[in-house]
């Protein structure tokens, strides 16, 4: 059976750790060459501050808090780029702590029919178990976690829910690659993390990617 | 392609070399069951060591009979697939230039490898570094034999004696004439130039000139071969051909196996080689380097080389690429995109010479395999 | 992360139970650490709302999207409540949403590239397939197929991505599409190099290469 096309996707790596937002302007990463300086000029730039940053320069959007890194993009032809600008940003700023990582995915994929869609929700969330409890009991969302069974710490999770911008019956799924900092030493948080980022990105995109095409099949 | 299946006789000297269009690989059996690699390709299907698969299907056993292997320099069309051979190749000593083995290099190869990139050539040789800094006898206070061995100018690399005098039939010494000292250090002065600052990270690409490659000098029996890597002559008092030529130190003797430098280009040309280090018309070997808009041997060159061996040969051809088709939503959005699309190694040939090792033998009998053509068929071809 | 007091946390709990109602959600910050669950979760897609220090008159307010929870996204709260409060009092900013977009890119064929030279108005690369592993090939590729902002990189030993495909636009049209972009990693600084260096003294350190100098 051929892989089926999500209508909408989405990937981003997410950093958690402690961030200066105010320094994440597009004219700070064009100026350091991480995106080209025609993106910075043209970035439709939500807010700069010393407690959030956002902005987006067409493939790419860049969330910045506190203690939250978030580089995303909706378009799967720029993995790479998205990749590179983080290795990038952080091989620079390799003082940032970075605790924790995720490599995220989220997907809407069409479902051919109403009974498709509720043996879906059924092969997930079976109804028996709530009968006489609800009336008509529905899957809402599911959210299911594993263990790591690479040499990383941290977990992967998954959650399933009813797609509600994909019409007339659609199934949402977020899948969550979640690495915790296994650094020897403090100084090292950044580097390491970003070492984790480069070694299993691939892995973690054909892993979500697999996940998804069997929940949906 | 019709493949060679026979080992060679106990007795029988054999020169084997592979080359797709940018790549290239030699085997050498010098006598009593003993190998000799140098450099490392890969066969037809990209992504199996053209010289290890060759000596596994015709009934090698690699793990032991395998007794040095040696990387010349490090471009990558001389390293792919080395770090197999080396890890298959378990009892050999690796043959290198000392500068592989420097602060500056290692710390290269770590760094490349912390971004976790694929596709450099610096992958090979990092793998390399860690299969061999593992193995027993690395570790200082082991008494187990060292697994690497440095090139240097008339350093003698592997040395098979015999009960008789040094030109019995069974007696065998491979032997480095370069890179001298003073290369070495352009070497390492070379691999600190590789660590830019300040600008976007490249793919390294190791410059030439190639003064740095390692020209090896094989002599069985009676028999003498001259391996040319990719030395160059480009007037350099630190390195190049003139310095290998003229030193006092170099073993004795006469070649009657070449093995072209620098796929037959002009600038590993150097008049006195013939003269001095070769037997009048010896047989040649080379391989071809097709990339980009580099060719070679040109035109001119083959006919050079014809000049002086009429009995050369080469791995390879030119014209053998394909490109991709034109049909279906890939090729023709790529074809749309591209002046040209054409397969990086479409042909892929195997030139073995054997011979055997005592002093009444006429000379080497060549067998071509593949894509493999002497050097005059080569030159016709391109008149036509 | 910053604590909420507990007025703070009675007022979000007002809201939430007020959006679960309208249909909206909110997804709100907890005053305890942390749980490792949550923990996990803090990577996830789903965004914890967080609290700024910031004037609420500046704040963005966006309508919620409808469909699921955008990942990483806060959502809004009602702006007059916001407005409301004394000036004083920390408000909770939101950060912008946006909304998913219908446009879409169907991969056919990656391929990675390294420019082996630049001639003129053109570049000679050789292509890796990231798609089904075929033998490598070499390209000639005019310089007008490259964004104007890449331009710049195009030197030898540069990296590439190439990728070709069918784009899905926003009002549903589909256009074959073929995107070249320049690989963007800084190089090392010198003090990652010395690191580096320092760390290969340590490594060769342990090995016997005198002994090197003596193969036979």
């Amino acid at each position: 059976m051929s892989d089926l096309k999500p209508e909408f996707e989405d990937v981003s790596i997410v950093l958690v750790g402690s961030f200066n937002p105010a320094i994440f302007h597009p004219v700070w990463f064009a100026r350091e060459k991480l995106i080209q300086q025609e993106e910075a000029d043209r970035a439709n730039i939500k807010i700069v501050s010393h407690d959030v940053t956002v902005f987006s320069i067409g493939w790419l959007t860049v969330e910045v808090t506190l203690d939250r890194f978030v580089a995303r993009t909706t378009q799967i032809q720029n993995l790479e780029p998205l990749r590179d600008l983080v290795l990038g940003t952080f091989g620079l700023l390799r003082h940032t702590p970075i605790k924790q990582m995720g490599i995220n995915r989220i997907a809407h994929f069409q479902i051919l029919s109403e009974e498709v869609w509720h043996q879906l929700g059924h092969r997930l969330a079976p109804k028996e178990p709530w009968a006489g409890l609800l009336e008509k009991p529905g899957m809402r969302r599911i959210q299911m976690q594993g263990i790591r069974a690479d040499n990383y710490k941290g977990s992967i999770s998954v959650a399933v829910e009813p797609s509600l911008t994909t019409k007339p019956f659609g199934a949402y799924i977020e899948v969550n690659d979640h690495f915790d900092n296994d650094a020897e030493e403090k100084g090292n948080q950044c580097d390491r993390m970003m070492e984790i980022l480069a070694e299993s990105w691939q892995t973690c995109l054909e892993r979500s990617f697999r996940i998804m095409q069997t929940l949906v099949k | 392609m019709n493949e060679p299946t026979t080992l060679p006789e106990s007795g029988e000297l054999e020169v084997s070399i592979f080359g797709p269009g940018f790549g290239e690989c030699i085997v050498a059996h010098v006598g009593e069951g003993d190998w000799i690699i140098v450099d490392s390709c890969l066969g037809p299907d990209g992504q199996t060591p053209a010289g290890l698969d060759y000596l596994k299907r015709i009934g090698v056993d690699v793990s032991t009979s395998v007794k040095r292997v040696v990387a010349t320099h490090w471009h990558k069309d001389h390293v792919r697939g080395l770090a197999q051979t080396v890890v298959e190749c378990s009892s050999a000593k690796f043959i290198c230039s000392q500068a592989l083995w420097s602060n500056e290099f290692v710390a290269l190869t770590d760094l490349w490898k912390k971004r976790g990139l694929p596709s450099s050539p610096l992958d090979e040789l990092s793998r390399v570094i860690d299969t061999l800094a593992g193995a027993p006898g690395a570790i200082k206070g082991s008494n187990a034999e060292f697994p690497i061995g440095f090139a240097g100018p008339n350093r003698c690399l592997w040395r098979r004696r015999s009960a008789g005098d040094s030109t019995d039939n069974n007696s065998a010494e491979l032997h480095s004439l370069s890179p001298s000292d003073a290369a070495i250090k352009k070497s390492l002065e070379m691999i600190a130039s590789l660590f830019p600052a300040g600008e976007l990270l490249k793919k390294p690409i190791p410059p030439r000139p190639n003064q740095f490659s390692v020209v090896l000098w094989l002599r069985v029996g009676s028999v003498r071969l001259l391996l040319g890597a990719d030395m160059e002559e480009k007037n350099n008092p630190f390195g190049g051909w003139k310095v290998i030529v003229e030193s006092a130190e170099r073993p004795d003797g006469k070649a009657s196996l070449f093995k072209i430098p620098h796929h037959g280009s002009e600038t590993g040309e150097y008049g006195p080689i013939w003269t001095e280090m070769l037997i009048r018309e010896p047989w040649a070997l080379l391989t071809p380097f097709n990339s980009g808009r580099v060719k070679l041997p040109r035109e001119d060159d083959a006919q050079r080389i014809v000049g002086k061996a009429k009995n050369s040969f080469i791995t390879a051809g030119f014209d053998d690429r394909s490109s991709r088709g034109k049909t279906g939503t890939i090729n023709r959005t790529i074809h749309e995109t591209v002046r040209y699309i054409k397969k990086a190694n479409d042909s892929f040939g195997h030139v073995r010479a054997r011979r055997k090792i005592s002093p009444e033998s006429s000379g080497w009998v060549v067998s071509k395999f593949g894509d493999a053509k002497s050097l005059t068929e080569l030159c016709a071809k391109k008149k036509v | 992360m910053m604590k909420l007091s507990d007025e703070a946390v009675s007022e979000l709990s007002n809201l939430e139970t007020a959006a679960l109602s309208s249909g909206r959600q909110i997804v709100r910050e907890n005053s305890r650490v942390a749980s490792e669950a949550e923990a996990a979760n803090l990577t996830g897609s789903r965004w914890e709302c967080r609290r700024f220090l910031s004037n609420p008159a500046g704040a963005h307010v966006v309508k919620v999207p409808e469909g699921n929870v955008s990942p990483s996204y806060s959502h809004t709260m009602d702006i007059k409540r916001l407005r409301a409060e004394p000036a004083d009092k920390p408000a909770v900013v939101w950060v912008p949403v946006i909304p998913p977009s219908r446009e879409g890119f169907d991969v056919l064929q990656r391929f990675e590239g390294i420019v082996l030279s630049v001639q003129g108005d053109s570049f000679i690369a050789r292509l890796i397939d990231k798609t089904n592993a075929s033998p490598e090939e070499e390209a000639e590729i005019p310089l007008a197929e490259i964004m104007p902002g890449d331009r710049e990189l195009v030197e030898p030993g540069a990296v590439f991505y190439w990728v070709i495909g069918y784009r899905r636009e926003e009002h549903g049209q589909v256009s074959r599409s073929s995107m070249i972009r320049f690989q963007r990693l800084p190089s090392w600084s010198p003090a990652e190099v010395e690191r580096a260096k320092k760390a290969a003294e340590t490594f060769l350190s342990f090995l016997d290469l005198e002994r090197a100098n003596h193969p036979a």
